[in-house]
């Protein structure tokens, strides 16, 4: 039964290792040390025995390259021109220097990494919030991942409902007026920066109307307006890929196969054509999906939705630099677990992917 | 097909019911009053928030030792029933009102008074406000000293690096003709070791000398003379800061009587702005036991403890906090509001928008700026006149622009009134003077700046800066363009206005004076970093003023002030606003300083009404304030009249939106305390005595 473990027990071991780590550092802050000691390394035993290898292998290199991408960003934000305790009013020296005890910031971009890897893998700390006083990375950003995720997936249902279907019509009936009318929809939502669809939402639905609540979060009417805004452009998007996707298949030889064998035009595009023409919107959906759900900053400061997005913006330009690393930890972790995720839908859509892995 | 379309059909339901989860579980009424505060409060530790959306609510939920009066503004009696000024303002007790709660039910005592601003003080505490009480006895010592002696002493610190680099100029061959050192080199010293920040305000006679040296060279005695100049500040500021610690809180500066009614506070000079501090956020109390047991963040809800008319119901971040009426507070049954919402929107067009479905009463200046034109005829629109103002920051030490006759020409060869009323539009008035007009008592100064030139007649003053840049030794060259002169480039923060101001400006420039120049933008961290190096030649700048006195614009141009950032020094200016400050030191001297003033004789009539005082201390006080004021004008006649390292431009006008249903708002006009009225300057709207619609019906009224 340890078959898997024992064609490759060096690559297992390490990967078992850094899924323990992941895990660690994720449960770290929220279990007791016994809880999450047992927690990681239960885990991460159970990985290296019996895990798929596409697992193990992405995090073998997933682990080193985030250790990577932490340092090299620290080096671009100290790089920038400004800090964290720059304003307009220039505080004493002195205060300066006390706030930068404080807050643990190095002069050195090589230090402030160790120190802040340390509080990661020792603490699963991801560091105070320099802007926001008296909050940890952790306070702001775990009230507001659940409302940008769950808003994103909402967003992702709408934008593949709608993208597929136009995108799949258009493409089956080429150069027809569906495929045109089609296409220029998407264009449109391509072209159109979602502060303009959402201020035109905002104008028809909540000014205008009365319909809809202007902002606000807190009940399922304060949704309909940053669902469509945040999904239109993935809609068009979704739409334009399904039907380059669906063109090429139905040139291929088993729709003529299966058209030759009489079946009906609904079973050739929904059976057949269908798992093979979405094969770009899938790979696409990766980084789409970890876009969608780590929010977005113009939604939701038009809408006055409490999500994440913004903290990626307002983190950077306040020069707050663990929370700056907090959102690039999420973001890395979401991307990375998408395209996993990708990775396996293909072979399970594409029969010729399967056979050679 | 169909299958597939279900699976995303049902993945949406799951998602919609997740998103479920996220909304609170209580859906609430909209509040009594809801107000649109722009953005995030970053903290709401009086002693540590800095900005106005922090202030509203500070305002709310704490109580000073006075609050402001919603229509005068001036402090009131809040925490304190009363006080006594002693003397000659030198000295305030104040007597706590009895009877005053947190809202955990403890009494509100002096301790608590002592406590909050010794913590605000304390180094520690790395408050960016502290310098407002470095005008109480001790109050400078406490909070920086202790910083400065260890700059100065420690391994390598300091004294140290001075003797080493001594010791190093000993050694090498290479010395300047007479002496051991150029000045210059000591300046770059001084600058590099941030010596001026650790020494500021020196007594030492020799170490002041040189640190205004920057011509020629350093002698072996000067040098031995600066490291004992060193060496003495360190000592003097090692004695004051453990005078600081041990009195302080106790016996001197800030102190309670032992039973907790009353309030001590000595301040190192009579201060006219001290009371109106009194009702300013940085200088509430705080609950002693609920700050010890959570240092951080004993601001949260959960721990939370207030003194104010309003207690935190809930705050739910990035979207709005929840206020409710405090029934224990003393005043409470003058609050008409229940419930107060404080949101956190930040696109400007989603709060007019807020505002015009109704969902918002208070709009305060946070409407989109093009807007301006269709909602300034609103009858629900208000608009006054700013305590900040609009300028231009010169490098001057650069070449050019270090020849003040340059600095002169190129602030008047502009029109403001075309910047106000062309421009911008959106209601801000032209100024010829830094400090923004509407400090009861202070006059500003003429300017060299002819704001009525400015307006109808640009040609005359243009001739004027023609005149003086052939003067300062740049004739116009063939091209038209000033030989010798480097292209001016105009930094400004990215925004729309900004743009447009620095490219009229730069386009004026050129045309009018024949001086190139541009306008470049710098993100907002790069922008401020700049100014701070000194990495530009013009630069676009604001000022906010913190309290009503000239004093907080003023004090900013002190020879490498923290905020001056021009390299612009004048000891005289330095000395003018050192005595107003402390008033008796120009009474001291002013047998020496008269004859250096532009207005001697209008200074000598407040002098003779000083000793025709006599004994009356409300008489004495008046005149003191009068002298200072005066001397306020001195120094900024110095600014506007001759040195220009800034040029100011416009005073900023305030606006907002408030629902007509709103009693208890007002919106244009403070009522001063002689019963006319006056701009709102710092646009401060308490709401503690305001009812609406909704208040009024819920109480059946």
């Amino acid at each position: 039964m340890f078959d898997r473990f024992k064609e490759a027990p060096l690559a297992r071991t390490v990967g078992g290792l850094f899924i323990a780590l992941i895990v660690w550092v994720i449960a770290r802050g929220q279990l007791s040390l016994e809880g999450a000691l047992v927690l990681s390394l239960g885990i991460g035993a159970l990985a290296a025995l019996f895990v798929a290898d596409i697992l193990i292998s992405r995090v073998i290199w997933t682990v080193p390259m985030v250790a990577v991408l932490i340092q090299f960003s620290i080096i671009l934000m100290f790089l920038a021109p400004g800090d964290p305790f720059a304003s307009e009013k220039n505080a004493p020296e002195a205060v300066v220097q006390q706030q930068k005890e404080q807050y643990g910031i190095d002069p050195s971009p090589f230090t402030f990494f160790g120190r802040y890897m340390k509080n990661l893998i020792v603490d699963g700390y991801l560091g105070p919030s320099i802007s926001w006083r008296g909050r940890s990375v952790t306070d702001l950003l775990m009230p507001a991942l659940p409302v940008s995720m769950s808003l994103g997936l909402l967003a992702l249902t709408i934008a593949s409902g709608i993208g597929l279907l136009l995108g799949l019509r258009a493409g089956v009936k080429p150069n027809s007026f569906t495929d045109y009318s089609s296409m220029g929809l998407a264009l449109i939502g391509i072209s159109l920066p979602n502060f303009v669809i959402g201020a035109f939402l905002m104008l028809m639905l909540a000014i205008w109307t009365g319909w809809l609540p202007v902002a606000g979060w807190g009940s399922y009417r304060h949704l309909i307006m940053p669902a469509i805004t945040l999904a239109l452009p993935f809609a068009a998007y979704i739409a334009r890929l399904a039907r380059s996707g669906a063109v090429e298949v139905m040139h291929e030889d088993y729709i003529r196969t299966a058209r030759a064998k009489g079946l009906p035009e609904r079973e050739v595009v929904g059976k057949h054509a269908f798992k093979l023409s979405i094969l770009p919107v899938v790979s696409f959906l990766g980084p789409g999906t970890a876009n969608l759900m780590t929010g977005s900053f113009v939604v939701e400061i038009l809408f006055g939705v409490p999500g994440m997005g913004q903290y990626f913006v307002k983190g950077a330009i306040n020069r707050d630099y663990y929370v700056v690393l907090g959102t690039l930890l999420i973001y890395v972790f979401i991307v990375v677990t998408m395209n996993l995720l990708v990775d396996l839908a293909y072979s399970w859509l594409d029969p010729r992917v399967r056979k050679t892995t | 097909m169909v299958k597939n379309l279900l699976a995303v059909g049902s993945v949406f339901v799951v998602a919609l019911l997740l998103v479920g989860l996220t909304f609170s579980s209580t859906v609430e009424e909209r509040a009594d009053y809801v107000l649109i505060n722009n953005t995030e409060p970053k903290t709401l530790d009086p002693g540590l928030a800095t900005g106005q959306p922090e202030g509203r609510i500070l305002e709310a939920i704490f109580e000073g030792l006075t609050y402001r009066d919603p229509e005068t503004l001036e402090p009131t009696r809040g925490a304190a029933i009363k006080w006594d000024v002693l003397d000659e303002g030198r000295k305030y007790v104040f007597h706590m009102r009895e009877g005053a709660k947190w809202t955990n039910g403890d009494p509100v005592t002096a301790h608590d008074f002592v406590y909050a601003w010794k913590r605000f003080l304390a180094p520690e505490t790395a408050a960016e406000y502290a310098y407002l009480l470095h005008i109480v006895r001790h109050g400078e010592a406490f909070n920086t000293f202790k910083g400065q002696v260890e700059a100065l002493r420690k391994d390598d610190g300091i004294i140290a690096k001075w003797k080493a680099r001594v010791d190093a100029a000993k050694a090498s061959g290479d010395r300047p003709e007479k002496g051991l050192m150029e000045a210059k080199a000591w300046q770059a010293f001084l600058d590099e070791n941030k010596v001026r920040d650790n020494v500021i305000r020196a007594k030492d006679e020799g170490l002041r000398g040189l640190l205004a040296r920057v011509d020629g060279a350093l002698t072996e005695a000067d040098c031995a003379t600066a490291l004992a100049g060193l060496e003495a500040e360190a000592a003097r500021r090692d004695q004051e800061h453990k005078d600081a610690v041990e009195h302080l809180g106790v016996d001197e500066g800030i102190w309670a009587s032992e039973d907790g009614t009353k309030l001590h506070i000595e301040l190192k000079a009579f201060t006219p702005y001290f009371l109106h501090l009194t009702c300013f956020y940085p200088l509430f109390p705080v609950h002693p036991p609920t700050v010890e047991a959570n240092p951080e963040n004993w601001f949260m809800p959960d721990t939370i403890v207030t003194n104010g008319p309003f207690k935190m119901d809930r705050w739910v971040v990035n979207q709005k906090i929840r206020l409710r009426r405090n029934a224990d507070h003393w005043d409470a049954d003058k609050v008409e509001l229940e419930t107060v919402d404080v949101l956190a929107i930040e696109n400007r067009t989603t709060s007019l928008n807020l505002y015009l479905t109704g969902e918002a009463d208070w709009l305060p200046s946070a409407y989109p700026p093009e807007l301006i034109d269709v909602l300034k005829d609103r009858d629900d629109f208000y608009g006054n006149q700013g305590f900040i103002v609009y300028y231009y920051r010169i490098n001057t030490t650069v070449k050019g622009l270090s020849d003040k006759r340059v600095r002169q020409a190129l602030a008047i060869s502009f029109s403001r009134d075309v910047i106000c009323n062309e421009i911008l539009r959106k209601g801000d008035r032209p100024t010829s003077v830094f400090v923004p007009p509407g400090v009861p008592g202070y006059e500003p100064p003429d300017s060299l700046i002819d704001l009525d030139n400015d307006k109808n007649n640009l040609e005359a003053n243009v001739a004027i800066a023609n005149k003086l840049l052939d003067e300062a030794g740049f004739p116009k060259g063939a091209n038209g363009l000033r030989t010798g002169f480097d292209k001016i480039d105009i930094l400004h923060n990215t925004d729309e206005g900004h743009k447009k101001v620095a490219e009229y400006i730069a386009q004026q420039w050129e045309k009018n004076l024949g001086i190139e120049a541009v306008a470049i933008n710098k993100e907002w961290q790069a922008y401020i970093e700049s100014q701070r190096k000194l990495d530009y030649r013009v630069s676009r700048a604001g000022w906010i003023g913190d309290y009503l006195d000239p004093n907080t614009f003023l004090d900013m141009w002190l020879t490498k002030g923290g905020n001056n950032q021009t390299g612009w020094g004048n000891p005289f200016y330095d000395q003018l606003i050192e005595m107003a400050g402390d008033v008796r030191i120009f009474l001291r001297d002013k047998e020496t300083v008269l004859p250096k003033l532009r207005e001697p004789d209008r200074m000598k009539g407040f002098l003779e009404a000083y000793d025709a005082a006599g004994g009356d201390s409300g008489r004495k006080l008046d005149a003191i304030s009068k002298i200072r004021f005066h001397l306020f004008r001195e120094a900024e006649a110095i600014l506007v009249q001759e040195e220009f390292p800034v040029i100011p431009i416009y005073s900023y006008q305030v606006s907002g939106l408030i629902r007509g249903d709103v009693q208890g708002f007002y919106f244009d006009k403070v009522k001063r305390l002689d019963g006319s009225y006056g701009p709102n300057l710092k646009d401060i709207h308490p709401f503690r005595y305001v009812s609406t619609a909704r208040s009024r019906a819920r109480k059946g009224k």
